[in-house]
């Protein structure tokens, strides 16, 4: 087990695009960490990073202690002693699940009675116990991700990487794997580094969360922190679906540009500025004369998703009660942040 | 799942790898470059450089050569067109209607492909030839034959009659990348089905019917079997025939001078139709692929005439020419009427126990299990290092790889011929087989990239993971996930190789005779009986080969 | 998949199993022997196929331990081969069994022929055999007017009959280019006075079909698509005892004939077994092969083929050697230049 860190780390494709912009990230040893970010964010790249199939433009991977990729050299993915599981399994169909478990000790020159314990033992730790001899064909998807999870935990790999692993599987099968996950990499104390775009399953399972955003690192903290303290309006948007407004500060109140909307923000210099309103912050009540409606109105357990057209702009909420489409109705907002600055 | 004390011991040891895992890749990439250099660049600048200077380039505009090459572009376009059109109408009637029978029908369509072209020829002598039991009957009555196949209408039927599976093939596997969907639209929106497959599903076949039409006409300006048997009798020249002469009766100075410059021409030619094709053809429509299986097209009152029809000619040309060919093996002598007296199996028993026939037959055997050999680990070689381990080096692979497809094989033949005694590989079998790895190394190669290219790169990721090196990912994980696409490309090598002649033709040395080339030189010495029996044998293998092969897989 | 695992290497034995037992059957080296060990001959020869095999199995008999490889192809063709053999350094065969003598005496005067007399040599018919020793005759061959006999009553009885319009586009021939025998006999035409130029261009107005040889000739005739063509006769021989109906016509004005002599290439390797099987060829067992096979044989001790004349009954044309040989390119190249 051993931590990840990522010092400056700048990632370049070929044509110029940036891949990752100047990263830096420790994962400690044995923590889960979640990685999100909308599609292009460059999740995936840093993952790929760590893992060795890019090289860092510049900056410094570091594995435990070692240093694995820096401007000058690069170890390849062979030689990191890392785990990884795809989000397509990659479970080779070419040979049966005890000869696709065992790879990673073939490599490593161990003897084949060692190798034979070690695969029964890994695959009963992942739910497959006896399954040596089928057929990856005859497997159900998620049995196959857990082929390729315990492939990948066989070696006994300093860190764990997840590239969207479940995204490929369907939701109660991805609900219950994910338990599954969290529990075993927990028990086996193993460092895992979980890449996502499913930002409820990040916030669940990781001990922290770093979001990113074309490249560099938004904010990383734990779930708590980023719900309740997100770092920029991109974060709050993103894990939350706020919704943002822009304005300005004037004497400690936030004046929102071109509509009724106010609110308090402490001490704060006055200039532009603009507020991350959740979901949760926005009270609805009916009224035929509010000055609001309806535009949407989706059941959820527990109320309603909705979706308010207030003076211009489109704003959510979540109600406890029903709506519909059309209906008038009064907000209020209960608590927002402010943040300095304009839209970039 | 159980606790896990016992795999907290801590990680297995990886051997580090200090030097990058590229220089095994690296190698490999060298040597199938090497490979390909030497296989298709290195006779194709032979043959360049014979005919390099242009000084033949005059011989080629004396009336001999511009007659030869006239027929050869006459012939290798009608009998494009008309493939493209009988191909594309079966393939249309067989997945698109309700044609009765279409199982069957679509086996014993496709059964000519299996029957080498020249063999082909000889059966249809029989049928049509001036001495066949039809002409003569027909002479007896009417004091002339009712029509000889020899000449230039016979050649472009036979070529006809063995490219146009080709077509019904590429036709076929467009028709199913088709979405039943928009014909069903068309239907929704009024037409009838007739309407519909021609005003949607035909225009959007458009780059198949292209791409068959190229890939017909470039086979067949290269065929030397046919235009041999069929045409020469009437002084129908081709090129490849008057190449062939060339070589072998001396008849022009500086033969190979010559015949080099008339490759490097048709080379030039093949290359530009393969230009247009990529061109024009590739310009295709993104289709989403429709799950639902079209619906075939009810023909109702029309069902069983258009389906007798079919059976008929199908029948005609495929179990008419066997049947022919038996005939002409088992007839007493030339000449005599077909009665049950003058049918004997003694010219069948001699012909099927000639020492040269069977030396051929275990010659080509031998050729074509080597071919098949090299060809699969070549090919297996190309294919795995071009689709998944992508770099620079590796793009132009492929396309050098598959380019003698585009050669006809005539052309081919004589390259190898040029270099053959710079090489020491003059007067041996080893020339042949040099001539048949450059030809049908394609096939493996395109065998092995489509599944390939299919694959996420995960796959080899995964072993990187694990601890395997690139080249050792490579090996582990891609060759072996293709291994079964390049054994069927080798047995395509193979079962090709076997009934090949135009190669062996004009690359045979004493001792060693291909099958293909013995039974061509029974025919040309008046032997029919004996060329005839061997060619049943070779086409009843052929069918039953495919029997198997198509048995298992349903 | 799994039937995928199981059926590869079921493949690859039968493609090993195909490749070893086509290495084995067909040895194909040619390396020189020593005393006592097998040695392999080579023969070019234009005889037909099933005749040489024949003869080959014949010789095996007696000599086991000489194995002969054949390579049969048209005269003409087999001395283009030669030519490009020579060019590229060896000569790959060890004895030529082809048509005609014209084409020896070439040989001879280049030095490409060894000499050697066989044992038998003078219970041979004397004008088969080379006065220098370089080649000598195995067969006789006359050229005969072939016809059909279901479709023609009246057989034309000379050369000169042959160009009357009656006869335009039912005439088949061998072509020159191909057949050694066809080569020779244009030679012969050329150089008779009777005939000559003027014969073959009226010939040529009668547009003969050009059969590439003997043999697609002599079929072309029996089974009536030209009922009448000008061919070798122990083909017609041939079919007329299979019962094909087909008959010879002797040309009043005589008929050319070849000797389809043997020679031994002087580059030779295997001198010794060239030399058995020379000598095979014209021994007593040779021959009487050769007149199972209805040719007229050399030797006057092995009776000649069913229905064939005795060689004092027919008109032989039989110009003089050197005339034929030097005016055989030139006759050849006018037959080109008027029918093909």
């Amino acid at each position: 087990m051993a931590s990840v860190t990522l010092e400056s780390v700048s990632v370049r494709f070929r044509g110029g695009a940036v891949g990752l912009d100047d990263v830096d990230l420790r994962a400690a040893d044995g923590e889960f960490l979640a990685l999100v970010g909308p599609s292009g964010s460059g999740k995936t790249t840093l993952l790929r990073s760590i893992a060795g199939f890019l090289r860092p433009a510049a900056g410094r991977i570091r594995i435990g202690d070692r240093v694995v990729a820096d401007a000058g050299r690069a170890d390849p993915p062979e030689a990191r002693g890392l785990g990884m599981v795809f989000q397509q399994h990659a479970v080779w169909p070419h040979w049966n699940v005890g000869r696709n478990v065992e790879y990673p000790l073939r490599r490593a020159g161990v003897a084949r009675a060692e190798r034979r314990a070690r695969v029964a033992e890994t695959l009963e730790l992942v739910g497959l116990a006896g399954a040596e001899r089928r057929d990856p064909a005859t497997l159900s998807g998620g049995q196959r991700q857990r082929i390729a999870l315990a492939r990948a935990l066989v070696a006994r790999p300093q860190v764990l990487l997840l590239d969207e692993a479940l995204s490929a599987l369907d939701e109660p099968l991805r609900d219950r794997l994910r338990l599954e996950l969290h529990t075993l990499t927990r028990e086996l104390g193993l460092t895992v580094i979980h890449v996502t775009h499913d930002r409820s399953e990040a916030l669940a399972l990781a001990d922290r969360v770093a979001v990113l955003d074309a490249g560099r690192v938004q904010q990383i903290g734990a779930p708590e922190e980023l719900l309740q303290a997100p770092g920029s309006p991109f974060v709050a948007r993103f894990l939350q679906d706020a919704t943002i407004v822009d304005g300005a500060v004037r004497a400690g109140t936030f004046r929102a540009e071109g509509h009724p909307l106010t609110a308090p923000c402490g001490p704060m210099s006055d200039g532009a500025a603009r507020l991350a309103v959740t979901p949760d912050a926005v009270r609805v009540t009916p009224d035929a004369e509010g000055d609001a409606s309806v535009r949407s109105a989706l059941f959820a357990p527990g109320g309603s998703d909705l979706v308010i057209d207030w003076a211009g702009i489109a704003m959510r909420a979540r109600s406890a009660d029903r709506h519909r489409v059309g209906d008038r109705v009064r907000v209020r907002v209960e608590g927002a942040r402010v943040f300095a600055g304009a839209a970039a | 799942m159980a606790t896990a004390d016992a795999l907290t011991a801590g990680p297995a040891t990886r051997r580090a790898r200090g030097l990058p895992g590229a220089d095994g890749v690296g190698a490999v990439t060298i040597a199938l470059w090497i490979a390909c250099g030497f296989f298709v660049l290195l006779p194709i600048a032979a043959l360049a450089v014979l005919a390099g200077d242009g000084r033949q380039l005059g011989v080629l505009l004396q009336g001999d050569v511009v007659e030869a090459a006239v027929n050869s572009a006459v012939s290798a376009v009608s009998s494009a067109l008309l493939a493209v059109a009988l191909g594309t109408a079966f393939a249309l009637l067989l997945d698109r209607t309700d044609v009765p029978g279409r199982r069957g029908l679509r086996l014993l369509a496709l059964s000519p492909l299996l029957m080498p072209p020249f063999v082909g020829a000889i059966a249809w002598l029989g049928i049509a030839g001036p001495t066949s039991p039809v002409n003569l009957a027909w002479r007896e009555a009417f004091g002339a034959p009712l029509w000889s196949i020899y000449g230039a209408d016979g050649v472009i039927l036979l070529l006809t009659i063995h490219s146009y599976p080709i077509v019904m093939l590429v036709v076929s596997a467009a028709l199913k990348r088709i979405p039943s969907d928009l014909e069903q639209a068309a239907r929704v929106s009024g037409a009838g089905p007739v309407r519909a497959v021609l005003g949607v599903t035909l225009p959007l076949l458009r780059p198949a019917l292209l791409s068959s039409f190229v890939l017909v006409a470039v086979g067949n300006l290269a065929d030397f079997g046919i235009p041999s048997i069929i045409g020469l009798p009437e002084r129908y020249v081709t090129l490849a025939t008057l190449v062939y002469r060339y070589l072998q009766s001396g008849t022009v100075d500086e033969p190979l001078a010559i015949v080099a410059t008339i490759g490097i021409v048709v080379l030039v030619v093949a290359l530009v139709g393969l230009l247009i094709d990529a061109l024009v053809g590739r310009r295709g429509w993104e289709l989403d692929a429709s799950a639902a299986a079209p619906q075939p097209i009810p023909l109702h009152g029309a069902r069983w005439p258009v389906g007798a029809a079919m059976w008929l000619v199908v029948l005609i040309l495929t179990i008419l020419p066997l049947v022919a060919l038996l005939m002409q093996a088992i007839l007493r002598a030339p000449g005599v009427p077909v009665t049950w007296e003058n049918l004997t199996l003694d010219h069948l028993r001699t012909a099927l126990t000639s020492e040269t026939a069977l030396t051929g037959a275990a010659n080509s055997d031998m050729l074509a299990a080597l071919a098949a050999v090299v060809c699969g680990a070549l090919g297996l070689g190309i294919g795995v290092v071009v689709t998944r381990a992508r770099s620079r080096a590796t793009q132009g692979l492929a396309a050098v790889a598959t380019l003698p497809q585009a050669v006809p094989g005539i052309v081919i033949a004589v390259a190898w011929l040029i270099l053959a005694p710079r090489l020491g590989l003059f007067n041996t079998p080893w020339l042949i087989l040099a001539a048949y790895v450059t030809s049908f190394t394609a096939l493996v190669v395109q065998a092995v990239t489509a599944p390939l290219s299919a694959t996420p790169s995960s796959a080899e990721e995964a072993a990187r993971i694990a601890g395997a090196g690139r080249l050792r990912a490579l090996v582990d994980i891609s060759c072996r996930m293709a291994l079964p696409a390049a054994a069927a490309g080798a047995v395509l090598v193979a079962v090709t190789a076997v009934r090949e002649l135009t190669l062996s033709v004009l690359l045979l040395s004493p001792g060693s005779q291909t099958l293909g080339v013995a039974i061509f030189s029974f025919q040309q010495a008046g032997a029919f009986s004996t060329a005839a029996a061997w060619s049943l044998v070779v086409a009843v293998f052929g069918l039953a080969f495919v029997g198997l092969v198509t048995r298992r897989r349903s | 998949m799994k039937t995928l695992r199981r059926t590869l290497p079921l493949v690859a034995a039968g493609l090993t199993v195909a490749a070893l037992a086509g290495c084995s059957s067909t040895a194909a080296s040619p390396e020189s022997s020593s005393e006592g060990e097998p040695s392999t001959l080579t023969v070019y020869t234009s005889e037909p196929q099933e005749k040489i095999d024949e003869l080959v199995a014949a010789f095996g008999e007696q000599h086991p331990d000489i194995e002969v490889e054949v390579f049969r192809a048209g005269t003409g063709d087999l001395t283009t081969r030669i030519a490009t053999e020579r060019e590229a350094g060896e000569i790959q065969a060890d004895v030529l069994l082809a048509a005609d003598a014209a084409t020896f005496e070439d040989y001879a005067a280049d030095d490409l022929l060894a000499e050697y007399l066989p044992a038998d040599v003078d219970a041979l018919n004397p004008d088969v055999v080379d006065p220098e020793g370089f080649y000598v005759g195995t067969r006789i061959i006359p050229t005969v007017i072939a016809y059909n006999t279901t479709m023609i009553e009246e057989p034309p009885a000379s050369w000169q009959d042959l160009t009357d319009p009656e006869y335009a586009d039912q005439i088949v021939m061998p072509n020159p280019d191909v057949s050694g025998a066809a080569a020779y006999n244009a030679a012969v035409w050329a150089t008779t006075p009777e005939l000559g130029d003027a014969w073959l261009e009226a010939l040529a107005k009668n547009a003969p079909v050009i059969a590439d040889s003997n043999g697609p000739t002599s079929q072309a005739v029996a089974t009536g698509a030209q009922p009448v063509g000008i061919v070798v006769d122990y083909l017609v021989r041939e079919l007329a005892a299979q019962g094909s109906p087909i008959d010879v016509s002797y040309p009043s004005e005589g008929v050319p004939y070849v000797s389809q002599p043997a020679g031994i290439l002087a580059d030779t390797d295997e001198e010794e077994a060239a030399q058995a099987f020379v000598d095979f060829l014209v021994s007593e067992e040779g021959q009487q092969i050769a007149v199972e096979q209805s040719y007229l044989p050399v030797r006057s001790d092995v009776g000649t083929p069913e229905g064939a004349p005795s060689m004092d009954e027919i008109e032989i044309l039989s110009p003089d050697l050197e005339t034929v040989q030097g005016a055989q390119d030139a006759a050849v190249e006018t037959f080109r230049d008027l029918f093909l």
